[in-house]
């Protein structure tokens, strides 16, 4: 990697997360990254993360999650690694629930924010870790507003 | 996350507005859902929250805002929403939040659909 790649390391808790919010800010300030950008990549992150501290390790204890952050010309490389059970959250992606206020069901749009605001997304599962790198192309900004 | 806060009063019930500045995700949702429902079961049904400060919002955040909303219904009051934009109004239209709120595009606006 080079050397704007950021390497951030959290213990599976809730309270831990704004270490890698705070990393990315900084990333995205030092470079210059359009905000848009930088809110759809937090907002990503957020998901993938809290996804991972909340399902990852039904028997609990203490995990590490690591995040990479890289920042290249053209796009943001983000890698999110974990020893939590495998889960490819790819294999998650569903529509928006229906109904109303009263009615609808709380939550289930997390993995559909993670697949709309990412451009590449690709999950392996390697020495019982998973791997999620997810790519943001900066070049996408446009075109993804129409997502 | 910072949390401001005013009242209208003048009317039988009165609306408050929250403004919340910097992130609503998965580590501070809880402050502005504790906030929400603070203001709700202490008989202030009638909210308004100001977007125009916050960087972002994750899915944490919508469930919040899902659960006040609801609660607000419940007790005869409305939660409704102003300054949503950018990115931020991309994702209600993402998550199909867009027409479970009332948004309004000012705070005046938001006053008058909750009189």
């Amino acid at each position: 990697m080079s050397d704007s790649a950021v390497r951030v390391r959290i213990r599976n808790r809730v309270e831990e997360m704004p270490v890698i919010a705070d990393a990315l800010e900084r990333l995205a300030i030092d470079h210059q990254l359009p905000s848009a950008i930088m809110q759809q990549v937090s907002v990503a992150l957020d998901e993938v993360v809290s996804n991972v501290i909340r399902h990852g390790f039904p028997g609990d204890g203490e995990h590490w999650i690591d995040v990479s952050l890289q920042v290249a010309e053209d796009s943001m490389v983000v890698e999110v690694k974990d020893d939590g059970i495998p889960f490819d959250p790819l294999q998650y992606r569903r529509p928006p629930p229906e109904g109303t206020l009263r009615t609808r069901e709380i939550g289930g749009v997390g993995i559909l924010f993670v697949c709309a605001l990412m451009d590449r997304l690709r999950y392996r599962r390697v020495h019982n870790r998973n791997i999620l790198r997810m790519t943001k192309r900066f070049t996408s900004l446009a075109s993804s507003q129409r997502a | 996350m910072q949390i401001f806060e005013s009242v209208q009063s003048g009317e039988a019930t009165p609306v408050v507005i929250i403004e919340p500045h910097g992130r609503i995700d998965s580590s501070t949702a809880h402050e502005l859902a504790d906030r929400l429902t603070g203001l709700i079961s202490a008989g202030s049904p009638k909210l308004i929250i100001d977007f125009r400060e916050i960087a972002y919002i994750s899915s944490a955040g919508f469930r919040t805002l899902l659960i006040a909303g609801r609660a607000a219904e419940v007790v005869g009051g409305q939660l409704v929403l102003c300054g949503v934009a950018g990115e931020i109004r991309r994702l209600f239209d993402l998550g199909a939040f867009t027409d479970l709120f009332m948004i309004c595009g000012s705070r005046e606006e938001s006053l008058a659909r909750l009189r």
